[in-house]
């Protein structure tokens, strides 16, 4: 028992919650003014502060796979080997990569979901 | 509604963002902190410029592997959890530039590199270093260097591997149990010292029982060689080192970067060469790590140049003969210590917990593997626990520099992970005679074939490692989604 309790991936319990409630309320989605996409509607935000790489990594890769074409997420994130990664995996989610914000203590990292069949924007 | 005009930055590029001014003091503390004490054991006598060689050259891979995020657990994970080959693409340029280096430095005669003895050992040990590599979310080198960052959680790393070496090569005991009946006869025929109790202690009948009888053999040396230019750049760095990584390197573009490639690029497909134009686009994708790759390669390399060459200026053949020289004690019964002349992780930080564990007043020194070759020198005598150090500041100064430095404390689960990672990963470096830099990063760029074993052994553990993980995650979301939903 207590080996669960220490294993026991509390992060995981926000994130759940969290995919749950930013899909039934829509009063918590938040916009966010990015530069060359203009203003865009934020379908959750991914907190991942604290965590190591794997796990922000796969859990960004599972949710990322079951969104919805045009969904905008903020991915949050203090791991800088994550922050790195990520980008790079969004073709395989077939998303794009909008923007990486650096703040003094993490970063986020928005992308959005593409439609199945259209080809990734080009960065200017 | 947030808007972001700022700082915002596309893929791979480092931000426009000037460095804090407190963050450049700091870098510069820590770099003057390093100086000094180069220049005052140079003061206190000039043998002691053999450590700062060491010291620095693991200051220039501390910020090359900070710089470059180079990790082999983060190359193994992110290709079989995410597919994204950025870092296994530059881990094979480091491979191919440090091998060419190498045998740059073995035709000069400055090589100071020994190859290990090939056998089946380094699968095991690199599988379950592999295995712990995952868990604790960096390899031997990616820990020290996020221990630069500020992370605990790389620290807790470090000191468990460190620690789970000393007791491993110790332990008997019931351990003894295990060790075939062969490998203790061919420990007693070793006529080792009897203060060494060879037959006493599982780690000691596993390397004079097993490993000592097997053979050691550079492909220049294998394929018969006599000419040391053709061992050494066709033999070692072609043969070895370069076919390979260029083969992998095709093996991870058709599995994890063609598709993704063609699909952006299909409206101009013209057949292989397009193919080619996919895998070096693979290649350069990124930058940073491409650079680490090339600078720790060459760094690597004139690394052994420099540390043979101190060796001829000063008369010496190992460090031990410096230590005893200048009075100092710690030594093996062979009167060495840890000397490899190369880029090495795990062996200094086990001496550095041997001699914690030998002042809480435990024998630490009646086994092979500290009492006959490496010696538990006192940490600060240690001349390749200098350059662990350094490799830490190293690292530091360039976070500090990006301002990306932050003191991380890790949450209990993190925390847990990284201890019982760092056990896995103490047990795969004994078993497989190194780490993912001495038992593989130092040997397949030295002609060495055992180090592909042992990445063999790392890539199936890291592939395990990942597959436990994915199942641990999904199955407690799993658990948690249909909870929230009753």
């Amino acid at each position: 028992m207590w080996f669960y309790q220490i294993f026991r991936p509390i992060g995981l319990v926000w994130v759940g919650i969290r995919h749950r409630l930013a899909r039934a309320n829509n009063f918590r989605l938040r916009q966010v003014d990015l530069p060359e996409h203009g203003t865009l509607t934020l379908e959750e935000t991914l907190d991942f502060v604290g965590d190591n790489c794997l796990r922000t990594n796969l859990l960004t890769k599972m949710i990322l796979d079951k969104a919805v074409a045009g969904e905008v997420f903020e991915i949050i994130s203090d791991n800088l080997s994550a922050v790195e990664t990520i980008p790079f995996m969004l073709p395989n989610c077939n998303c794009e990569h909008l923007a990486t914000v650096h703040e003094p203590t993490c970063r986020k990292i928005y992308v959005r979901k593409r439609d199945s069949l259209s080809l990734p924007t080009k960065s200017k | 509604m947030t808007s972001l005009p700022c700082n915002t930055v596309n893929v791979d590029t480092p931000p426009v963002v000037s460095t804090e001014p407190r963050n450049v003091i700091r870098a510069f503390i820590v770099l003057g902190f390093f100086a000094l004490v180069s220049l005052s054991s140079f003061a206190v006598d000039h043998r002691f410029i053999y450590y700062s060689a060491y010291l620095w050259f693991g200051f220039t891979y501390g910020m090359s592997l900070q710089y470059g995020r180079f990790c082999m657990a983060s190359a193994i994970r992110d290709l079989f959890a995410v597919g994204v080959p950025r870092m296994a693409v530059g881990i094979m340029i480091a491979v191919v530039l440090f091998s060419l280096v190498s045998a740059l430095v073995t035709v000069a005669g400055k090589s100071t590199f020994h190859p290990s003895p090939i056998g089946l050992y380094s699968v095991i040990g690199g599988l379950i270093f592999g295995i712990g590599m995952v868990y604790t979310g960096g390899c031997a080198s990616g820990s020290l260097y996020k221990t630069g960052e500020g992370s605990i959680a790389a620290l807790l790393v470090v000191l468990s591997l460190s620690f789970t070496q000393v007791f491993l090569v110790d332990a008997g005991g019931w351990l003894n149990q295990l060790i075939p009946a062969a490998w203790t006869q061919a420990t007693l025929a070793q006529d080792l010292p009897a203060v060494i109790t060879p037959t006493d202690g599982w780690y000691d009948q596993f390397l004079a029982g097993y490993v000592w009888n097997l053979k050691a053999h550079t492909v220049g040396e294998l394929l018969g060689f006599t000419n040391t230019v053709y061992a050494a750049f066709i033999g070692n760095s072609l043969i070895n080192s370069i076919i390979p990584a260029i083969l992998i390197l095709a093996g991870i573009y058709v599995r994890w970067f063609r598709k993704g490639y063609l699909r952006d690029n299909k409206s101009q497909y013209q057949g292989f060469r397009t193919e080619l134009a996919g895998y070096w686009s693979m290649i350069t994708a990124s930058k940073r790590t491409a650079i680490a790759g090339l600078v720790l390669g060459v760094a690597a390399g004139l690394h052994m140049w420099v540390m043979q060459g101190l060796q001829f200026r000063l008369g010496i053949s190992n460090a031990g003969e410096l230590l005893s020289g200048m009075g100092y004690s710690g030594l093996s019964i062979q009167d060495t210590v840890f000397d490899p002349g190369y880029f090495y992780i795990t062996t200094q930080e086990a001496q550095g917990a041997a001699w914690v564990v030998q002042k809480l007043g435990f024998n630490v020194t009646d086994n092979i593997f500290f009492g006959l070759d490496n010696g538990v020198p006192n940490p600060i005598l240690n001349p390749v626990l200098w350059m662990s150090i350094a490799l830490v500041g190293g690292a530091a100064v360039m976070a500090l520099l990006n301002n990306e430095f932050k003191l991380k404390m890790p949450t209990l689960e993190i925390a847990t992970w990284a201890i019982f990672g760092g056990i896995l990963m103490g047990i795969g470096a004994r078993i497989g005679l190194g780490c993912n830099i001495g038992a593989f990063f130092a040997t397949v760029t030295n002609g060495d074939p055992s180090g592909w074993l042992f990445g063999l052994g790392m890539t199936v553990g890291g592939f395990i490692g990942v597959k436990f993980f994915n199942w641990w995650i999904e199955r407690q979301m799993a658990k948690e989604m249909s909870a929230f939903d009753l």
